[in-house]
């Protein structure tokens, strides 16, 4: 028989009576928000996701509190008083979660969201032995400049970089653009050190990649979204520099195109691919639509972005003006612009990270991020979209192409309480098609509170045995279920 | 129609965090990403409209450096140029060449191709000198339009750009040199296919010094160094701690 994690959090204390002995334990200043009915709205950039769709607004009369620790000794007392009044538990970077992975689920309970930005510091850079070492609330694009500024590259990009936090990368297992280039979360995270929530330190950390000693510890961690403990600290690996970097976005008629595209960039450019994204024109519609920002591509069906950082003798230019000259005659696309400088680079990258803020700005609206064969997507996306099509809904879809993660989205012009209604349309359907199609339903952006009820469809996930294995693990880290309840595995 | 002359200058690329190389003689230039001068690609796009207004009959873009020069030609020929001039030279372009020998160089072009309109970028962002343009007119002894927000070659005007907003001059005549500013266009990217028949059209190399004997102005640069950085800010608790700070500490309000 499975052992169940133990019922949540017997009797419900208010949280008033916790905000003394929190001070006490957090002494710095305003290291312990709470609600104030006469400031409502304080915490809500902390108990809401910032695309407004999970977690609640902050009216002053909720009952989570919000903690930011200065230190992992302070992380510490935090997870030993929550112990030992059963409090939840809800770890906090850059709360950029886009399934909920970081926001207390209701105002009602009584909860802790910990935020980790003030643990922010880079311990050590070693340019020979090319690691990082560093606290868990380091925001991405930090971590990426000093990388830089010692000629190395941190592994990790992504659209939120400019305020996610590395631990949250670690906890959500994040993809980002550079995935297939320089490989996941795991391949690159050489250690990691977190708090367990009796309060104890599980020492992780190593400076080096190779290790044949037993099952990884630390991969337990990565993707386990906050439901076992606090990662305060991490090690990350670097990678050389690019001696050179270039950019164009190719006008591809087809997905079979794209497919003959991928495969040229592999054979004309080497390894030195870093990026391989695709929109479809439906998405560039959608940008250019709500955001003032000039589309450079030529009219196609799909838009496939290809980046190239050469580290090899042969610059980066000639690499993408052979891909270029190969695609243009054989059909693998019909048109293209080249980034002429950083700045048209950025602008183009501007207009790719555009597509989930274009989306965004509607009232009603779904994001599902799939794994899923190529010869799959257009066929989700035409079900898709004969199944919105009478609402007025519109399917645009993007991703990246190398590593075959679709990002499908639904919007709808409709007010914002259908939501649910008109999620009827997609769901179960999108789901029950990539678990038919041996898919992944989070490719790179978790599971939270979206997808927890379907942990055991995935492909590679152990089905229902993987997932009660999945508890087991919990209960071993956090037997009192205080970490982040409901979220990766639904509370029973 | 007119034929234009652009200059087109290769700089360190402007999203790039430059460094100072070691000896703090100059900014480190190794593995750094290059890029046309943003003022040049104004330019550029400011004759290729010429052009497609049917006002310009031949582009020339010209640019001076080394080799690596003729890489950010082939970009403006993508854009539109119709052949391109390199001239090459070893001294460094950011720092050793100065305005005043690139306005001797063009010059010297000039008087063999006769360019009816020439346009240079206002400034490069790597010297920040801002004047060759005019040393140019000099050299070329014709008028000059400087800072310029819009072109008009049948009115003779052209819009610039002052400290106060904007003002129209009027030019007498053709030639002349125009220097471009940031409002003057919105540069065009280069297209793939642009780019593969850039590869086909004419590109002429010409050493600096079988143009101009004496290149040098007098200037050498003595040092290098990085700005101060900026003091970290502190996090005040509250709106009263702000007020209090800025009344006692800053002492501005």
């Amino acid at each position: 028989m499975l052992r169940r994690s133990p019922p949540l959090l017997s009797p419900l204390s208010p949280l008033s009576q916790h905000l003394a002995p929190l001070s006490s334990l957090l002494p710095s200043p305003g290291s312990v928000l709470s609600p104030s009915p006469s400031d409502p709205g304080r915490l809500t950039p902390h108990t809401r996701c910032w695309r407004g769709v999970h977690g609640f607004e902050d009216d002053g009369r909720g009952a989570a509190a919000v903690l930011r620790p200065s230190c992992t000794a302070e992380v510490q007392s935090v997870l030993r008083y929550a112990t030992a009044h059963r409090l939840p538990v809800i770890p906090q970077g850059g709360n950029t979660s886009l399934v909920g992975s970081a926001v207390p689920a209701s105002p009602a309970a009584p909860s802790l969201v910990v935020c980790l930005g003030r643990l922010d510091k880079i311990h050590e850079l070693d340019q020979t032995e090319a690691y990082l070492h560093c606290q868990a609330g380091a925001v991405l694009k930090d971590l990426q400049a000093a990388a830089d500024d010692q000629g190395l590259h941190f592994p990790l990009s992504l659209g939120s970089e400019g305020s996610c936090q590395i631990g949250g990368n670690v906890a959500t297992n994040a993809g980002g653009s550079y995935f297939e280039r320089y490989g996941s979360i795991s391949s690159n995270l050489l250690g990691l050190t977190a708090v367990l929530p009796s309060g104890e330190i599980l020492d992780l950390h190593s400076t080096l990649s190779k290790s044949s000693a037993g099952p990884s510890l630390r991969s337990l961690f990565v993707g386990s979204e906050g439901t076992l403990g606090i990662v305060t600290d991490v090690c990350f690996k670097l990678h050389p520099a690019p001696a050179s970097t270039e950019l164009a976005l190719f006008s591809v008629p087809s997905l079979s195109a794209a497919s003959s595209l991928q495969a040229l960039a592999a054979s004309t450019c080497g390894g030195a691919v870093s990026a391989l994204e695709i929109m479809d024109d439906r998405v560039l519609s959608l940008v250019s639509e709500q955001l003032p920002l000039p589309l450079p591509a030529p009219p196609s069906s799909y838009h496939v972005l290809v980046e190239l950082h050469s580290h090899a003798a042969s610059s980066a230019r000639e690499s993408i003006e052979a891909l270029a000259a190969a695609a243009l005659s054989g059909g693998a696309a019909s048109d293209g612009v080249l980034a002429s400088s950083g700045k048209e680079a950025a602008a183009i990258w501007g207009v790719r990270e555009a597509c989930g803020v274009a989306v965004n700005a509607f009232p009603v609206k779904f994001k599902y991020d799939f794994s899923l064969p190529l010869a799959k997507w257009e066929e989700i996306a035409a079900e898709a979209r004969g199944r919105v099509e009478g609402e007025g809904g519109r399917v645009v879809t993007w991703g990246h192409l190398g590593d075959r993660n679709i990002h499908l989205n639904v919007v709808f012009d409709a007010d914002s309480s259908r939501q649910e209604e008109l999620a009827g349309l997609l769901e179960p359907f999108v789901y029950d098609f990539v678990e038919a199609a041996g898919g992944s339903i989070s490719a790179e952006h978790g599971i939270g509170v979206c997808k927890a009820g379907r942990l055991d469809t995935v492909a590679g996930g152990g089905g229902e045995r993987g997932v009660a294995l999945l508890r087991q693990i919990k209960a071993a880290f956090d037997p009192l279920g205080i970490m982040n309840p409901g979220k990766l595995l639904q509370i029973e | 129609m007119s034929r234009v002359m652009v200059g087109v200058k290769r700089v360190v690329d402007y999203a790039v965090k430059v460094r100072v190389a070691s000896d703090k003689k100059a900014v480190d230039l190794a593995n750094v990403k290059m890029s046309m001068n943003p003022f040049c690609e104004i330019a550029v796009e400011e004759a290729v409209r010429l052009k497609e207004a049917k006002k310009a009959s031949e582009i020339i873009a010209v640019s001076i450096g080394p080799k690596q020069a003729q890489e950010t030609l082939r970009t403006a020929l993508a854009m539109g140029c119709d052949r391109a001039i390199h001239i090459t030279t070893d001294l460094r372009t950011d720092q050793e060449l100065g305005p005043k020998g690139v306005a001797k160089l063009l010059a010297a072009v000039a008087e063999k191709e006769s360019p009816d309109v020439v346009i240079v970028g206002k400034q490069a962002i790597d010297g920040d000198m801002g004047c060759t343009g005019s040393m140019l007119a000099a050299y070329m002894d014709v008028p000059q339009c400087t800072f310029a927000a819009k072109i008009d070659l049948d009115a003779k005007t052209v819009e610039r750009e002052t400290d106060a907003g904007t003002e129209v001059v009027s030019f007498p005549s053709l030639p002349a040199v125009f220097t471009a500013d940031l409002r003057l266009n919105e540069p065009r990217y280069a297209t793939l296919p642009n780019i593969m028949k850039a590869k086909k059209k004419k590109m002429d190399t010409i050493a600096a010094a079988d143009l101009v004997a004496d290149l040098t102005d007098g200037n050498t640069v003595l040092e290098v160094f990085e700005p101060a950085p900026r003091a970290a800010g502190v996090l005040v608790d509250d709106v009263d701690a702000l007020v209090d700070k800025l009344k006692n500490e800053a002492a501005v309000i």
